[in-house]
């Protein structure tokens, strides 16, 4: 029997135990849609809601598996994670000099960044005895910072400029709905773990967070990501 | 009171009081001397005799009838002494005597009739009765005694045997025809006298005829023969024997009845002839007629109206329309055109159903004399007819004929009714009101003429023409506060017309006038007062007031128009309210659930292009507002404007109602305008500010920084004239091109700008609305 499928003792007469226990550090990139319902006030003055955006996420993380059978492995994990979204949103405004009428659109655009500090903790289990697995873990999110840049643009009329004359500016005193200092995901993914040496193997992982939580306390505001992972694990004698 | 006083007044009273019996004792002693002599005659006709005479025992005329030449007749007379004592008749005066005829046609009439049984003196013992012959003789002697009547006094009595005065007695009047007939009657005339004519009853009369020569004469004819013209029918009804009849034998008598029923007035007489043969044995030829005339007179009492101050005809006065409650003196006059004097013993007006006043000032019966044929007498009499309408009485002259000997008089104679007819009219006013209450006026000066009216209608109750000479108005100071449109009026019976009476006050109080109507009406007095009574007040304050509201661009807001409660006195309501249309345009209004609710009579809201709305409600004049704190709430869409908000402000607002458009007042410190805020635009500042929309729009400019040669998109949204102007950054013109008009469309303008220096330009262009301004950069 042994852990992951790795058969790393090569003879018999070179007997190797097999590690159960591994340790490991990766990288995760992360394609983030977001969507909602979110308000968004320049200078404490409602303005619009922002529905949809999208964005990456990067994610460094320390992992910690073992493996409870040859088929199962539990998990741990703790990250740093940095997410950034973009956020469009268009008013077409009714407009009027009091004589004459016309619609006025506005783009306002929106850049968030927030990031948080995560441990996770999840199995995975072996797909017939073959290196691809299945795993599902909860992600614990602790934020650690949260920031927004946001513009606004006239798209039409062509005659339609702001006061000074120009045509876009940036919104210097904006309100977002606070994002929870801490929030609790489930996400899952599909694994194939690569033994690269002996004791030591690369866990790559296509993965899905479920948004089964708001990030806002208030508003309708859903993240989610689906991205790569790459983790090499080196095994640790000392739990075997 | 003192005691000489009482004395005084004692004294006169017993003056008084002897006088008076003096006077009472004096009449007494005339009363019983008196009665003293009068006591005889009360004895006498009663309780002492009777003496009448057998063959006419109700009548002093005694008829011995028809006597032969050298015959005589005897009637017998009944003499009882009823008392208990007795008495004698002489045969001399006072008891008895045969006395002449002062009217007697031959000498010594009297000598004819004679006393033959008993003898004189004649004892009347207690209760003891006699009876009395008294003889006719027809003396042979033609020369002394001719053929004819005779008559003559008798007078029979008895006196006490003391004393020769009478005790009791009666006179009869004694006559007796001589005739050389064998058979006359006991009457040559039968005279019927006045009968009335056409009456249903004949007047009937006999004829007695008595053969007085012989036995057995027979009648040979009977025949009457009508002696006055005969202008009617039958006017005698004479009824003879079928079959002339037999005297059969001396002394009896046979009787004819004749009848008279006139149809006309006038005499009217006729004979009867009845023919006999006296000798027929001796001469046959011989034929004697025992004659009789009959003669009566048809009466009728004509009374008819002959004159009168007013129109008549037959029996009837016409008034004509008279006025009520005014004495009317009716002056009239009867003329008889009957044959027999008319008298009237009693005149009176009678009237059914009227209230009537009446007074006879001079009756008919008041005539010295009769009224004679042909005679006229007058009659007057007053009357008031208190009450309106058509009136008949009656003037009733009752009539003597009952009373005289006339026979068959109809009833319908005893009255004679004239009519009285017309028609009593009288103007009557009647008001709708005798207090007119005017609506509390609001002091609306200087605004509108503060003025109520009311219209009274008059009505004419009377049937004749109302004149109201004069429509007078009594006013408190100041004067002129209660006016009418008319001064006087005519109003048709049974109509009626109406006079406006306006209040008008110039001041705030209470105010009462009289309005006084002077008519010809009579109801009571010609003047009608009604009184007036308005009261003016000030207009009460409200206020009016628009809060504030915010909201985002593209929504519809709904802005009521907050009032208080003192809008219920006014019905309309009108102003304009001021806003920034950029920001505000309206779009409509509800009512419902406002004080502007049904009913309504008009809402009329218009925007104008500058901001300005003009709001005009109105409901009917009789109503008024609700109470509703919402006067009504309008509907605005909301534009991002060239301003974050606006003030909505009032300019004039006024409540009014039918009397004035200042129904209300609204101190300024009562006026709050409201205020609109753009909301949900973020960088509202920025954005909200004065942007004409052009006519032309720069599309394009490219390249900008620019090196060699711009380009200049354009499109143009209608036909405008279009000039191009470059400044440079110290605002000296470097281009200026005019490209005239152009149609609507986009068009592309090439500009070499190789040759000018580096810096910032400014390019303007020119169109029919506000010039575009657009910067770029020549590097």
């Amino acid at each position: 029997m042994h852990s992951q499928g790795f058969d790393w003792e090569y003879s018999a007469r070179l007997p190797y135990k097999i590690p159960r226990a591994f340790i490991g550090a990766g990288y995760t990139f992360s394609y983030n849609n977001n969507f909602g319902d979110f308000s968004f006030f320049e200078n404490n003055v409602y303005s619009l809601n922002f529905k949809k955006g999208n964005g990456y996420v990067n994610q460094l993380n320390v992992s910690f598996q073992y493996w409870e059978k040859p088929i199962i492995a539990v998990f741990g994990n703790v990250f740093y994670r940095s997410l950034k979204t973009d956020f469009s949103q268009d008013m077409t405004y009714p407009r009027s000099n009091g004589a004459d009428n016309w619609f006025a659109t506005y783009r306002t655009n929106m850049n968030s960044s927030r990031d948080y500090l995560g441990i996770s903790i999840g199995g995975k289990y072996r797909i017939l005895n073959s290196y691809f697995s299945v795993g599902a873990q909860i992600t614990s999110l602790f934020l650690l910072s949260s920031s927004a840049i946001a513009t606004e643009e006239i798209l039409s009329p062509d005659f339609e400029h702001y006061i000074d004359g120009s045509t876009k500016r940036d919104i210097k005193y904006l309100q977002l709905p606070d994002f929870k200092n801490f929030n609790v995901l489930p996400e899952l993914f599909l694994a194939y773990d690569y033994s690269i040496a002996k004791g030591l193997f690369i866990q790559s992982s296509l993965r899905m967070q479920i948004p089964i939580f708001n990030s806002t306390s208030t508003d309708k505001f859903y993240d989610l990501p689906v991205g790569i992972e790459l983790t090499v694990f080196k095994n640790l004698n000392i739990l075997n | 009171m003192t005691d000489e006083k009482r004395s005084s007044i004692f004294i006169i009273k017993c003056k008084f009081y002897n006088f008076e019996l003096l006077y009472f004792v004096k009449l007494i002693k005339k009363l019983i001397i008196l009665f003293i002599f009068l006591l005889p005659s009360f004895l006498f006709s009663q309780d002492i005799g009777k003496i009448y005479s057998i063959s006419y025992p109700a009548d002093t005329v005694v008829n011995f009838g028809p006597c032969y030449v050298g015959d005589s007749l005897i009637e017998a007379f009944h003499i009882e002494n009823l008392t208990n004592n007795n008495f004698i008749i002489y045969e001399v005066i006072p008891t008895f005597g045969i006395l002449r005829d002062p009217n007697e046609t031959f000498v010594d009439e009297f000598r004819s009739f004679k006393n033959i049984s008993p003898r004189f003196p004649i004892n009347m013992a207690a209760k003891a009765n006699t009876t009395l012959l008294i003889q006719y003789n027809a003396y042979t002697d033609l020369f002394t005694y001719p053929l004819g009547w005779y008559h003559t006094f008798m007078q029979v009595g008895f006196s006490k045997i003391t004393d020769t005065s009478l005790v009791y007695g009666k006179m009869f009047f004694l006559k007796a025809k001589k005739t050389n007939k064998a058979i006359d009657g006991y009457e040559d005339l039968l005279n019927f006298d006045s009968v009335y004519i056409n009456s249903t009853v004949k007047e009937s009369l006999t004829w007695r005829v008595k053969s007085v020569l012989k036995d057995s004469v027979s009648l040979i004819d009977q025949k009457f023969t009508l002696l006055s013209p005969q202008l009617t029918t039958d006017e005698f009804f004479p009824h003879f024997y079928s079959i002339n009849p037999v005297f059969r034998y001396k002394g009896e008598s046979l009787t004819w009845q004749f009848e008279y029923a006139p149809l006309d007035m006038g005499v009217d007489s006729g004979r009867v002839e009845l023919a006999y043969k006296p000798f027929i044995d001796t001469y046959p030829d011989s034929i004697q007629k025992a004659i009789c005339k009959l003669q009566g007179v048809g009466v009728k009492q004509d009374i008819r109206l002959n004159y009168a101050n007013y129109d008549f005809r037959n029996d009837t006065i016409f008034l004509g329309n008279i006025q009520t409650n005014k004495l009317l003196k009716i002056n009239a006059q009867i003329k008889n055109y009957g044959n027999i004097p008319f008298n009237s013993t009693d005149e009176q007006i009678t009237k059914e159903y009227l209230n009537i006043s009446s007074q006879i000032l001079r009756k008919i019966k008041d005539n010295p004399s009769s009224i004679a044929q042909n005679g006229t007498a007058d009659f007057s009499f007053e009357i008031k007819i208190n009450n309106i309408g058509n009136f008949v009485f009656r003037y009733e002259i009752t009539s003597d004929i009952s009373q005289r000997n006339i026979k068959y008089a109809p009833a319908s104679a005893n009255k004679i009714v004239f009519y009285i007819v017309g028609k009593a009219i009288e103007p009557l006013i009647a008001v709708s009101s005798i207090l007119i209450q005017f609506p509390t006026i609001y002091q609306y000066l200087p605004y509108c003429e503060s003025i109520s009216d009311t219209t009274l209608y008059i009505h004419n109750l009377g049937n004749d023409t109302l004149h109201i000479s004069q429509i007078l108005i009594e006013n408190d100071m100041p004067k002129f506060t209660f006016t009418t449109d008319k001064t006087e009026l005519s109003i048709s019976p049974k109509s009626k017309d109406s006079i406006i009476i306006t209040f008008s006050p110039i001041l705030s109080k209470v105010f009462t006038a009289d309005l006084l109507l002077i008519s010809n009406s009579e109801n009571k007095i010609d003047t009608t007062k009604i009184g007036l009574m308005g009261s003016s007040v000030a207009p009460t304050a409200t206020s009016i007031s628009i809060g504030d509201y915010k909201s985002m661009p593209g929504s519809i807001i709904e802005i009521p128009i907050m009032v208080d409660s003192n809008i219920v006195y006014s019905s309309n309501f009108s102003d304009t309210i001021y806003y920034n249309r950029s920001i505000l345009q309206y779009v409509g209004y509800k009512n419902q659930g406002t004080a502007s609710q049904e009913p309504i009579e008009k809402i009329l809201i218009n925007e104008d292009s500058s901001g300005y709305l003009a709001i005009f409600i109105k409901k009917p004049p009789t109503s008024r507002f609700y109470d509703n704190k919402v006067l009504i709430k309008l509907q605005f869409k909301i534009y991002l404007g060239n301003a974050p908000s606006t003030l909505i402000s009032f300019l004039n607002p006024r409540f009014g109602n039918q009397y004035c458009d200042y129904a209300l007042r609204i101190p300024k410190e009562n006026i709050k305008n409201g205020y609109f805020e753009i909301d949900s635009v973020g960088g509202i500042n920025m954005k909200a500010y004065p942007i004409v929309k052009p006519a032309v729009q720069i599309k394009s400019l490219s390249p900008n920084p620019v090196k060699d040669k711009i380009d200049i998109q354009l499109w143009c949204e209608g036909t405008t004239n279009l000039k191009l102007d470059i400044y440079d950054y110290y605002g000296n013109i470097i281009l200026q091109n005019d490209y005239g008009k152009i149609e609507a469309g986009d068009y592309n303008i090439s500009q070499d700008f190789a040759m000018e220096p580096t810096g910032m330009y400014l390019i303007v262009l020119y169109s029919n609305s506000k010039p575009i301004y657009q910067r770029f950069i020549k590097y």
